[in-house]
Order: C-alpha cells, then sequence, then structure tokens
C-alpha cells in the first residue's frame, strides 16, 4: 500500500475500512466539551500552549525536513513497525501508547514495547470498546502503561494481566501533558513543530491517531494559509496501512477536534535491568 | 610549590582561610577580602563564592585520594595580572567566581582557598583545597565569569594503598563510575519559544547517535543519556541523574535548557548550546 492522502474528497473510505482481510475499528468517544470543558483538567495543564507564527512555518518546516527532527523521525529511527489494533476498538489506548514511544525515546530512555491494551482496558472496564482519548492520558499519567511482558497484544482482559503489572506501569507513566484547545489546528502544529507528537481525536473519523508530522505543500499559497499545510499521523492499522503506517490528512480532515501532547514520561529504570556501574557524577 | 619568590596574599573567609600553601616563613601580606565567601550548607555541602572572570580556565589535579590526604586543586587560565593597577583593582576579578563543592550527605568538609601571585610569571596562582573526611565521590564545581561551570570529580577512598609490583601490562582499570554521560534540563512547556535551531537538539538523530556511541551504557545496552524536564520525579533513575541533577538545582544561574556532561573525572555544567553543531561540539570535547 502506499502512502495514503486522506482529504475532504476521499475520507469516507478510510472510516472503518477492511484493510489487510480485517475490518479497521475507528472507536473513539468524541470529548462533550461543554461536560468536560477546555481547562477543567488541571493536570493536563499548564496554561500557556504552543503558539508560533505561521509565518515562521514554512522554514521550521523545512529546517526539521532536512534535519530530521519531527516526532516521525524519532519513530522511524526506533526501526519498529507501526503498532496494529486489529478488530479492537482501543484506537484511543494506541495512540496514547504511541506517542509515549516516541516520548521515550527522544528522552533517551530504552525502548520498552508499550502495551496499548494495559491502558485501554481498565478504563473500558475490560470490554473491547471505545471510550475517549483523555481517560487513556490519565490512565497513562496516574498508572502508567506496562510492557507487553505483562500485557500482551489484545490482551485487555482483566484476568489476562499478569503478576506484576501495576508496578511495571508505575515506569511508564505520562509526566507532562498539555490539552490543546478545540480544533486548534494553530496549537496543533506549533507542537509538531517542537518535536513533539500529538494524540489527536477526529470526530469525522470516530478514531484517534498520532500526529507526527507537518508537510510543507508549497501550492504557491501564503505561509499564514492553513491550506498550504497538511498532517503525517501514524496510524494503528499495522505496518502495511499507507507507508509505513503512516498517512496525510488534509483540508479540514486535518482539523483534530482533540489533541493532546504527551511532553514528559516518566525518567525510571526497571530494577530487574542491571543499572549502569556509572552511578555518579 | 613556587620555585619563584611568592607574594602571598592571604583571604580572611567565613568558615574557611585561603592559606599559604608554599610553608613560606615570611609573613603573609593582609588585604582587604575581595568578597569572597564560603560557606556550609546544612546538607553537608560546601558552597564557596570567590575569585573570577571568563576565558579558558581549567581545574588542574588529583582525581583520586586517600580519605583523609588533602585535596589540592589548581584553577588554571586566570588572567594575567597587571602590577600597575592598585591591588584591589588588579584582583577585582576575583568577585566573580563560584566555587561549589558536592560532597558526601553525611561530611561537612570546608573548601580553603590559596591564592598567591607568581613574581617571576607576573601572574596569578589560585589552589583550592580541602580534607575529604568521608570516602566517597566529591565534585568541584567552579563557576567562571560567563557563568559556565566547569567540575572536576575526585573520588576518596580510605585504606592502605596496595604495594607496588610489576607493571601490568593491561590498560589501567578506568577510576569505578568513569565514562560519558548526559543529562540535558528543559522546562518542556516553553520549548515552543526556544529558537528554532535549539529547539532541533531535543530529537536531533546526530546527537542521539553520538551519545548512544561514546556513553556508558546500562547492563540492557540503554546509553547515559536523558533528556528530562525540570519539575520530572528522579526517584526511580539512576544515582548518575539524581547527582547531575542536583548540580543543576544548585546553580545560581538555574536557567533553562541546561545541560551536564561529565566524564567520570571531568565535566561540564552550562546552558543548552543553541545549535546541533554547537551540541555536538561540546559533547565531542569531552567525550572524545
Amino acid at each position: 500500500m502506499g502512502m495514503v492522502v486522506i482529504n475532504d474528497s476521499n475520507f469516507v473510505h478510510y472510516i472503518n475500512p477492511l484493510h489487510d482481510g480485517h475490518v479497521r475499528i475507528c472507536a473513539v468517544k468524541p470529548r462533550d466539551w461543554s461536560r468536560v470543558s477546555y481547562g477543567s483538567m488541571p493536570e493536563f495543564g499548564p496554561p500557556e500552549l504552543p503558539d508560533i507564527p505561521m509565518e515562521e512555518w514554512p522554514e521550521r518546516i523545512a529546517e526539521m525536513d532536512a534535519k530530521k527532527l519531527w516526532a516521525d523521525d524519532v519513530w522511524l529511527s526506533l526501526g519498529i513497525p507501526a503498532l496494529d489494533q486489529d478488530g479492537l476498538s482501543y484506537c484511543h489506548a494506541y495512540s496514547c501508547a504511541d506517542a509515549m514511544i516516541i516520548v521515550r525515546e527522544s528522552m533517551g530512555l530504552p525502548y520498552v514495547p508499550l502495551s496499548p491494551e494495559s491502558i485501554g482496558g481498565p478504563i473500558t472496564g475490560f470490554r473491547n470498546e471505545g471510550a475517549w482519548i483523555i481517560d487513556d492520558l490519565k490512565q497513562a499519567k496516574n498508572v502508567g502503561a506496562s510492557t507487553t511482558e505483562f500485557v500482551g497484544a489484545y490482551e485487555y482482559r482483566r484476568n489476562q494481566r499478569k503478576p506484576g503489572t501495576d508496578e511495571n506501569c508505575a515506569l511508564h507513566r505520562i509526566e507532562e501533558v498539555w490539552e490543546l484547545e478545540q480544533r486548534s489546528i494553530r496549537q496543533q502544529f506549533s507542537a509538531l513543530l517542537s518535536g513533539f507528537p500529538t494524540c489527536d481525536g477526529y470526530n469525522w473519523w470516530g478514531h484517534a491517531v498520532t500526529g507526527v508530522r507537518i508537510g510543507d505543500k508549497k501550492n504557491g499559497m501564503a505561509a499564514t494559509n492553513i491550506n498550504r499545510y497538511r498532517k503525517l499521523i501514524l496510524n494503528s492499522w499495522s505496518q502495511t496501512w499507507g507507508e509505513l503506517g503512516r498517512g496525510w490528512l488534509e483540508g479540514s480532515k486535518m482539523f483534530a477536534d482533540e489533541s493532546y501532547v504527551i511532553r514528559k514520561c516518566t525518567s525510571a529504570v526497571d530494577p530487574k535491568r542491571a543499572s549502569s556501574p556509572a552511578v555518579a557524577l | 610549590m613556587w620555585k619563584s619568590i611568592v607574594l602571598l596574599v592571604a583571604l580572611a573567609l567565613s568558615g574557611a582561610v585561603f592559606e599559604d600553601d608554599s610553608k613560606s616563613d615570611k609573613p603573609s601580606k593582609p588585604i582587604k577580602p575581595a568578597g569572597i565567601v564560603l560557606s556550609v550548607s546544612e546538607s553537608g555541602s560546601v558552597v564557596a563564592v570567590g575569585a573570577g572572570v571568563g576565558g579558558a580556565m581549567e581545574i588542574i589535579g588529583p582525581s583520586e585520594i586517600e580519605t583523609g590526604s588533602m585535596v589540592t586543586l589548581e584553577i588554571g587560565g586566570l588572567p594575567s595580572a597587571d602590577v600597575t593597577k592598585p591591588l584591589a583593582e588588579t584582583l577585582a576579578w576575583v568577585n566573580q567566581l563560584k566555587f561549589v563543592l558536592n560532597s558526601p550527605a553525611e561530611s561537612q568538609d570546608k573548601l580553603r582557598g590559596n591564592l598567591s601571585f607568581d613574581v617571576l610569571s607576573q601572574s596569578w596562582r589560585l589552589h583550592i583545597s580541602w580534607v575529604p573526611s568521608v570516602d566517597g565521590v566529591y565534585v568541584l564545581g567552579f563557576v567562571n565569569g560567563d557563568g559556565n561551570l566547569l567540575l572536576h570529580r575526585v573520588v576518596a577512598g580510605k585504606g592502605p594503598k596496595p604495594p607496588p609490583g610489576p607493571v601490568d601490562p593491561k590498560p589501567p582499570i578506568p577510576v569505578p563510575n568513569g565514562g560519558l554521560q548526559v543529562l540535558i534540563i528543559e522546562d518542556s512547556a516553553a520549548r515552543f519559544k526556544l529558537p528554532k535551531e535549539q529547539v532541533g537538539i531535543f530529537n536531533s538523530v546526530p546527537i542521539k547517535e553520538y551519545l548512544r556511541a561514546k556513553c556508558l551504557k546500562t547492563a540492557d545496552g540503554t546509553p547515559d543519556f536523558r533528556i528530562i524536564g525540570h519539575t520530572q520525579d528522579l526517584s526511580k533513575e539512576q544515582q548518575y541523574l539524581r547527582d547531575a541533577f542536583k548540580i543543576w538545582e544548585n546553580n545560581p544561574q538555574k536557567t533553562l535548557p541546561w545541560i551536564i556532561v561529565t566524564t567520570g573525572t571531568d565535566g561540564v555544567s552550562q546552558p543548552l548550546p543553541k545549535t546541533i553543531e554547537e551540541t555536538l561540539s561540546l559533547l565531542k570535547k569531552w567525550g572524545g
């Protein structure tokens, strides 16, 4: 499958599609902003949000492309296949786990295969169903995500969690996270231009994915025209979807209705792994 | 010890005295204290604020010492002396230097300083010394006039030294914990405000590749470098990270983003360079 480009004319083909013989589930519950208003979750602060002037975007994009500085480049440097939720309704948790994996790599932490099911299981009552992204983020912030050693792929049921899961989760928590304002593409792109991935929820798609890069279409439009740009997302529909699991969103389809930025994860070492002999400065 | 005639300048300090280490019988010539202050923090770390300027200064001295023996480090690269000016004016740079001794928590060791003037070379010599009272790792930090912090690490240990034996053909065993370790501290919420050239440092593949190749590694192969937030919980991290973070916390500048590089015996703690290239250059200076 070549690079996917989803736009206002073809988006319907990507909702709950059949891919590799399996129906891919889009099952994120849209955030109800009237009930969970912006800023009502203090742990998702601080109030000052990323805002890089659009006039600077083309130059910054060119530099980040040339020097491979995107969250996408961090992901590719890991050399691991894109995650695959298969028929599981856990795109909300996969988006969160993808972003955590990227942020951990950026921080210099060792790669560990984080389990989306360890995040999504508890917040769905250990059922195979959709959820709100913010619940996944809260779970990952307060409890953490285990490795697949403790909660394997598609093992979302309570009795499938191995002993020691909670202790392992505590090693992989979100420590710093932003919630961005509703449909603020400017903030979403400013976060990407800062090298962070974004956990994005799209109401038109009913789906959650991870934003990893901005593209400059260089179509002659002004730097301040949003239609000059597009967003690359990392999906959780396996390595064979799009190009290495990634695809472009364009036009109104790139406006995430809700977006969150994981900036830092827990800096911790697994006590079972021998620590460095170099422990003193 | 100076072979030339040395004019001693003894500076009275709070909690410590700059002493003559030349053992000269000549009485030292006191001058007005040049704003140098040494104080002992409650945690046992000694914080000294002393002489200073910018420039290519360095800390020279041993990296290992027997507990109870005096450690003497020389601050190299001091400014040349202008003998035509009044002494107070000549020594104005003294007020800009700062020293920080990070010592084992239970230690109450005090720094002593010795500022002397070498008549023949017409230059100042500054020595900092202390006597480690307990085993452990001592790190002397020296902030020059530019605000950059140079580090020198001394491992103090007890016990008799082994008798001289045949020369071991193998390379010497590195000092415990020796090797490149790097910590970058940032305010991730303010990253978008940084110059774009500096933002690139955080995801730079060449920097990561260099660090992976050069840094010490844990048993599972993870290189000893991290990019962390300034409010992060490090309670489950390795000791080197907690120690390095403490250096930033104790730094009066405490600006962000910040980088700390250590080789186990030396190192630097300073604001993060502005570009990927400058950061790589700094890392290669210490990591080879």
